[in-house]
C-alpha cells in the first residue's frame, strides 16, 4: 500500500543497489510459523507470474547501466534462451549468427543454486554455505540475491572506447531522451510499475553523477511532468572531483565537477530530499574504520558499507509496524530551506557495549563530507535537523545514544531497530576472525551547515568557468546564461545553509580549501 | 616528419594524407561488408546473441548498426549518418552504408592512379546534383489506391519478415494508416494543406503469446492494463467511456506527517476528513453514470454500462466505490491514450470532475479484459468510425516480437511516405540502374575535364545496389547486371526479379520504393563520402587512463 519505486543508474550505484537489495531479501521469513517480518515486502517488491506460471517476487526497480556492466543477471522469466533453434522461424531466408562470448554465471550463483537444490532434496547433510569470492566479482550481478523483473532491466548500448561520456551533462540528457523514445521507457516500464501501485509513497533515486548525471536529470524532469508532488529521495554519488581541490586548469576535472553541480541544482528543484554521497576515493582513513579492513579501491566492499547506511536511514519507509513514509522522513528533516539536502552519516560496525556518549564522534563518519575526520559536522549548533536509526543496540546502549543525540535541537527522532542480519553476499571485511552473522550500526541523515561550503565551492568554480575557463562551458555545450543561473543557485544554497553568525563568504571558502 | 599535433601533445596519434584516406576507405568498406548481406528481401537475417544470452534478430541496418560495437571512428561516423537517415525517413540505412563504402572504393581506384581526392569529390557533388534531378523525372506520380499502397507496404515488410507474414501484415499496415490519416482539407478551405499523418495515433501493443502470424489490426484500442478490483466486470457491452485525467487517490496534506500524531485516533480522524475530498470526486462520477445508464425496468433496451479510463491513479477505496456502482475503471493509462481514446470512442477527455455532462462521454460496443500470465490487456472494440487503431503484435518470445515490431514500423513509415510524397519510385534496383546510365551518359559528357572521373565513379558506385540484390538472391552478379543494363538501354524501366534472377518491370509487379528515401539516400551518402575524401589528417588525442580511484 505504501509502494516505493526505485531508480538505479550507473556502475557504482548498482554495486550499492545490489547490496541494498540483498539486505531487503534478508528480511524475508519463510515457513508457516516464521515470525512476522520486520519489513513490509510489498513496499519494495512486486508479486507476479512468470511465463511458466510460477509466482515471482521482484524489486520494483528500474535499473540502468551500460550493457557490458550487467554481467549475467539471473533471469526468472525465462526470456533469455540459450538455444535459439526456434528463433529463426520468422524468416524464410538465410540466417547469420553473431555470438558474443557468453558471460558465465558467478560461482556464488552456482553455489546458491546448488544450495536451493539440496534444500529441495531435503538431505540431512549440512550444505556448505555459499560465499562470495571477492577477487571473482567482476559485475555487480555476480553477488545479487534477487531476481530482477525484465521490465526493470535497461541495458544501454556500450560506448566506443574513444568516446568520453564522463561528466558530459548534455549528452547524458540526450541519451535519456533517445532511450525513452526508442524503448518507450516512461510509458511502458515506468508507467507499468506505477500502475500496479495502490498508493505510491515516493521514488528513491540512486545514480552515478559521472556517467548518469544528465540522464537522471532528464528522467526526473519527465517524472515531474506527471507527478508534481510525489516525494522523491535521491542519493547521487558524486564524481570525486571536488571544486577547490582540483587543478583549475585540468579541463576534464572541472567538467566533472561542473557536472556534479548541475546535478545538485537539478535535484534541488526536482527531488524532495537529496543526499549527496562522496565516492570512496575521497573518504579519509581514520579511526572510524578501526574495526574494518576496508579496501577503499574495492567497489564491492565500499558499496556494501554505503548500502548498509542507506538501507538503515530509509528503513522506516518499509517497516511493517510503526508506519511512516517517505514524506515523513522528508518533513522530519525539513527546516526553512525549500530545497532540502542532507548528509548521510553512520557508524558500522559498532563495538560490543557501545558507549555513544564517548565514541560517537569518533565512529560516525560523514559520507557526504568532502573532508574526512571532521567531527564539527556532528556539532549540534550547525545541525538544523537530524534523524537517527540504530540497529541492534541494547537498552544501555540506547540510553547512551539518546543522551548523545539529545544534544541536537530540535531533538532528532531516533528509530531503534533490531540488528542487521548479514547475507552471505556481504563482504568479509571485518577484523574479527569469523564473519559475524549479525551486526550493529547507527546511521543518520543530517541537514546542516556542513553542506554550505560545498555549494559555495561549486558556485566559485562556476564563476571561474564564466571567467577565464569559458572553454569548458563551450566544450560541455552549456549556455552562458545557464552557467550564470547555476552559479547564482549554488551561492544561494551556500547562504541558505550557512549557520547563523558563521564567517563570511570568503573565509568559509578558505577554510574549505585549506 | 612528426605531425605538429604530436609536438604539443605527445599522447596524440596522427595519420596524414594518403594514410588518412586509406584509414577512411578501409573503415567505410569494412562497414559496408558487414551490412551488405542484409540488402533486399533475400538478404540474410542476422542473429545477435550477447554475453548475457539476449537475442536480437534483425535485418534492419539501423538496428544492426546501433547494436554493434563499432570501434572504428570512420565506421562510427558513417553509422551515425545512416541511423539519422532512418530517423528522418524510416528506411534506407543499409543502402547508405553500402553506397558510402562503394563510393570510396570507386574513388580509391582513381586516387591510386594519381588523381587528387578533391577532384573526385567535385565529381561526386556534380553527380549528386544530377542524380537528384534525375530522381525527380524518374518518380511516378501514381494513384495511391489501397492495392498500390499494399504493394508499397509489402515491399518494405518483405525485406524484414518472411513472405507469408509480410503479405498478411501489408494490408493491416495500409488500413491502419488510412484510418488515422487526417481528412483532406475541405473545398472552401483557404490553404489546401492537409495535416501530416501522425503515426503515434497507431498504438503498437505487444503480447508474448502464440505466434507472429497472429499479429493483427484491431479497430479500436488495446490497453496494457486491466481493472484493479476483483468485483469489477471483466466484460461489458454498450458502454459509455469516460476519459479522465483526475487523481482519484487520497492525497494527504502537508501537516499529515507520521511523526506528529499523539494518538492513532487523531490520525484516523485526519485521514477521514482528507478522504472526503476523494470520495466526493468519485460520487460525481457515479452521479453521471446513474444519469446516463439508468433505465426504466422492463424498457426492453439493451443495458448500458460505464467505463472509466484514467490517466492518473485510483486508490483501492475509490475503486471500491466505483465497483459497487458497476463501473469498470482503469488507472494510469498511457498519456498518449488520452488522445487516442477520443479518436477511437469520441467524447472529450476531462481534467476535472466538476463539469461532467453526458456529451463528454465516448462510446464502445464492447470492452473486455484479457489476462495473460501476470499481464492484463483491455480491449476497447466495436466502436463507430475510429480515427485511431491498434496493431497487436504477437510472438512466442521477445526477439520475435521485436523483429515484427521493427518491420511494422518500417512498413508504416513506407505507407506514410508514399501518401505524403504522392509519388513512388520503381524498386528492385530500377532507379540505380537507370540513374547510373544517365550519369555515365549525358551527365559525364557535359562535365568538364577531370570532374568526369568523379561522375563515372559515382555512377559505378550506384550499381552496388542491384549487384548486392543479385548476390543476396544467389544469382550471378555480372550476368544479372549486364542483362539489366541491356534492357535499360532499350529504354525500359527494369529491375531485378529476385525469384528468377531475370530483369522485370517493377511497376507491373508492384515493387515500389519511397521517393523521399531515395532522395535522402543520395544526399547522405554523397555528403559523407565527400567529407571522408577531403580528410587529410586524422588525429586521435591521447586518452587519459587516470580513472578516479575507487573504480576497478
Amino acid at each position: 500500500m505504501r509502494e516505493i519505486l526505485y531508480f538505479q543508474a550507473g556502475r557504482f550505484s548498482n554495486y550499492i543497489g545490489t547490496h541494498f537489495w540483498n539486505a531487503q531479501e534478508s528480511y524475508f521469513t519463510y515457513g508457516e510459523d516464521a515470525e512476522e517480518p520486520l519489513v513490509d515486502h510489498d513496499v519494495s517488491f512486486r508479486e507476479g507470474l512468470n511465463h511458466q506460471g510460477e509466482p515471482t517476487f521482484c524489486p520494483r526497480l528500474l535499473i540502468f547501466d551500460r550493457k557490458s556492466n550487467f554481467g549475467a543477471v539471473p533471469d526468472v522469466y525465462g526470456d533469455t534462451q540459450d538455444d535459439a533453434d526456434d528463433a529463426t522461424a520468422e524468416w524464410n531466408g538465410e540466417t547469420v549468427q553473431y555470438r558474443s562470448e557468453p558471460v558465465r554465471h558467478s560461482d556464488y550463483h552456482a553455489r546458491l543454486d546448488a544450495e536451493s537444490n539440496e534444500k529441495r532434496k531435503d538431505t540431512d547433510e549440512q550444505p556448505t554455505e555459499a560465499q562470495v569470492t571477492e577477487s571473482k566479482v567482476k559485475f555487480w550481478s555476480d553477488y545479487s540475491r534477487v531476481y530482477l523483473h525484465p521490465r526493470g532491466v535497461h541495458r544501454l548500448p556500450d560506448l566506443p572506447d574513444w568516446e568520453d561520456m564522463e561528466g558530459d551533462w548534455v549528452n547524458g540528457s540526450d541519451t535519456f531522451q533517445k532511450y525513452d523514445e526508442d524503448s518507450d521507457l516512461m510509458e511502458d516500464s515506468f508507467r507499468a510499475f506505477v500502475e500496479e501501485c495502490d498508493h505510491l509513497q515516493g521514488v528513491q533515486v540512486m545514480n552515478d553523477s559521472l556517467t548518469f548525471g544528465g540522464f537522471t536529470h532528464a528522467f526526473l524532469t519527465r517524472f515531474r511532468d506527471d507527478f508534481v508532488k510525489l516525494p522523491c529521495l535521491s542519493l547521487p554519488v558524486l564524481s570525486g572531483c571536488l571544486p577547490g581541490k582540483i587543478d583549475a586548469d585540468d579541463a576534464r576535472a572541472v567538467k566533472k565537477a561542473l557536472n556534479d553541480a548541475l546535478l545538485l541544482q537539478s535535484l534541488g528543484d526536482r527531488s524532495t530530499l537529496t543526499i549527496p554521497i562522496q565516492p570512496p576515493s575521497l573518504w579519509s582513513q581514520g579511526r572510524w574504520l578501526r574495526d574494518l579492513s576496508l579496501a577503499s579501491s574495492s567497489l564491492y566492499q565500499t558499496s556494501a558499507l554505503l548500502a548498509t547506511h542507506i538501507e538503515d536511514v530509509t528503513l522506516s519507509m518499509r517497516l511493517k509496524r510503526n508506519v511512516t513514509d517517505m514524506g515523513s522522513i522528508v518533513s522530519s528533516l525539513s527546516w526553512q530551506s525549500d530545497k532540502l539536502f542532507a548528509s548521510l552519516q553512520g557508524a558500522f560496525p559498532l563495538p560490543e557495549a557501545w558507549d555513544a556518549e564517548r565514541t560517537a564522534e569518533m565512529l560516525i563518519y560523514d559520507f557526504s563530507a568532502a573532508r574526512g575526520d571532521d567531527t564539527s559536522r556532528l556539532e549540534p549548533k550547525s545541525t538544523y535537523a537530524r534523524t537517527n536509526v540504530s540497529r541492534g543496540l541494547t537498552d544501555t546502549e540506547k540510553t547512551s545514544f539518546s543522551t548523545w543525540a539529545g544534544r541536537f535541537r530540535p531533538e532528532p527522532f531516533t528509530l531503534h531497530a533490531p540488528a542487521i542480519t548479514l547475507p552471505t553476499s556481504f563482504p568479509h571485511f571485518f577484523k574479527t576472525p569469523n564473519q559475524p552473522q549479525q551486526a550493529k550500526a547507527a546511521s543518520s541523515l543530517s541537514s546542516g551547515a556542513q553542506l554550505s561550503a560545498l555549494f559555495g565551492a561549486y558556485g566559485t568554480l562556476t564563476q571561474a568557468c564564466l571567467g577565464q575557463h569559458r572553454d569548458v562551458l563551450a566544450r560541455m555545450g552549456l549556455e552562458v546564461d545557464d552557467a550564470r543561473e547555476l552559479r547564482d543557485e549554488m551561492w544561494a544554497l551556500e547562504d541558505a545553509y550557512k549557520a547563523d553568525g558563521e564567517v563570511s563568504d570568503g573565509e568559509a571558502m578558505d577554510e574549505y580549501e585549506e | 616528419m612528426a605531425s605538429s599535433i604530436e609536438l604539443i601533445n605527445p599522447k596524440a596519434e596522427s595519420v596524414r594524407r594518403a594514410a588518412a584516406l586509406q584509414v577512411n576507405i578501409t573503415g567505410a568498406m569494412g562497414l559496408a561488408n558487414v551490412v551488405k548481406g542484409n540488402l533486399g528481401p533475400r538478404g540474410t537475417l542476422k542473429m545477435l546473441v550477447d554475453g548475457a544470452g539476449q537475442i536480437k534478430m534483425t535485418k534492419d541496418g539501423k538496428v544492426l548498426l546501433s547494436e554493434m560495437q563499432i570501434q572504428n571512428p570512420t565506421a562510427a561516423m558513417i553509422a551515425r549518418t545512416a541511423v539519422a537517415q532512418d530517423d528522418q525517413v524510416g528506411d534506407g540505412t543499409t543502402s547508405v552504408v553500402l553506397l558510402v563504402g562503394e563510393l570510396l572504393k570507386q574513388a580509391d581506384r582513381y586516387i591510386s592512379e594519381g588523381v587528387h581526392p578533391t577532384v573526385i569529390a567535385e565529381g561526386f557533388d556534380l553527380a549528386k546534383k544530377e542524380a537528384l534531378a534525375f530522381l525527380d523525372t524518374f518518380k511516378r506520380p501514381v494513384t495511391l489506391d489501397r492495392p498500390t499502397l499494399i504493394n508499397v507496404a509489402h515491399t518494405s515488410l518483405a525485406t524484414k519478415i518472411h513472405n507469408a507474414l509480410a503479405k498478411k501484415l501489408a494490408a493491416d499496415v495500409v488500413d491502419a494508416v488510412l484510418t488515422i490519416r487526417p481528412p483532406p482539407p475541405s473545398e472552401d478551405a483557404k490553404d489546401k494543406w492537409r495535416e501530416p499523418i501522425d503515426l503515434h495515433m497507431i498504438e503498437i501493443m505487444k503480447m508474448q503469446h502464440r505466434t507472429a502470424s497472429e499479429t493483427q489490426l484491431v479497430r479500436g484500442l488495446v490497453l496494457d492494463h486491466g481493472a484493479r478490483h476483483p468485483d469489477m466486470p471483466k466484460r461489458v457491452e454498450n458502454a459509455y467511456i469516460l476519459t479522465l485525467n483526475v487523481s482519484l487517490e487520497y492525497e494527504k496534506t502537508e501537516v499529515n506527517s507520521g511523526f506528529f500524531y499523539s494518538s492513532a485516533e487523531q490520525r484516523e480522524k485526519l485521514v477521514e476528513s482528507e478522504r472526503r475530498f476523494t470520495d466526493a470526486k468519485c460520487k460525481k462520477i457515479v452521479e453521471l453514470k446513474n444519469l446516463v445508464c439508468d433505465q426504466a425496468v422492463g424498457s426492453g433496451e439493451k443495458p448500458k454500462n460505464f467505463v472509466i479510463i484514467n490517466q492518473k491513479g485510483i486508490d483501492p477505496l475509490s475503486l471500491d466505490i466505483l465497483a459497487k456502482n458497476g463501473i469498470l475503471a482503469l488507472r494510469r493509462a498511457k498519456r498518449r491514450n488520452m488522445e487516442r481514446l477520443q479518436l477511437v470512442c469520441g467524447g472529450v477527455a476531462q481534467n476535472s470532475v466538476d463539469d461532467l455532462t453526458p456529451d463528454v462521454l465516448g462510446w464502445a460496443g464492447l470492452v473486455y479484459e484479457h489476462t495473460l500470465g501476470e499481464e492484463k490487456f483491455t480491449f476497447i472494440e466495436e466502436v463507430k468510425d475510429p480515427k485511431s487503431v491498434t496493431l497487436l503484435i504477437k510472438g512466442p518470445n521477445p526477439h520475435t516480437i521485436q523483429q515484427t515490431q521493427d518491420a511494422l514500423r518500417d512498413g508504416l513509415r513506407a505507407v506514410k511516405n508514399a501518401l505524403e510524397d504522392e509519388a513512388l519510385v520503381p524498386g528492385a534496383g530500377a532507379f540505380e540502374v537507370a540513374c547510373a546510365a544517365h550519369l555515365s551518359g549525358p551527365v559525364k559528357k557535359n562535365a568538364k575535364g577531370r570532374v568526369k572521373m568523379g561522375v563515372q565513379a559515382f555512377a559505378d558506385a550506384l550499381l552496388v545496389i542491384p549487384k548486392m540484390l543479385a548476390a543476396n538472391g544467389g544469382f550471378d552478379v555480372q550476368d544479372a547486371l549486364v542483362q539489366l543494363q541491356e534492357e535499360q538501354a532499350d529504354g525500359n524501366i527494369v529491375g531485378l526479379d529476385l525469384q528468377s534472377g531475370e530483369p522485370f518491370d517493377p511497376t507491373v509487379e508492384g515493387v515500389w520504393d519511397n521517393y523521399r528515401v531515395k532522395r535522402q539516400m543520395l544526399h547522405s551518402c554523397s555528403v559523407i563520402a565527400v567529407n571522408l575524401l577531403s580528410t587529410d589528417e586524422i588525429l586521435r588525442a591521447g586518452r587519459s587512463s587516470l580513472k578516479p580511484e575507487g573504480q576497478q
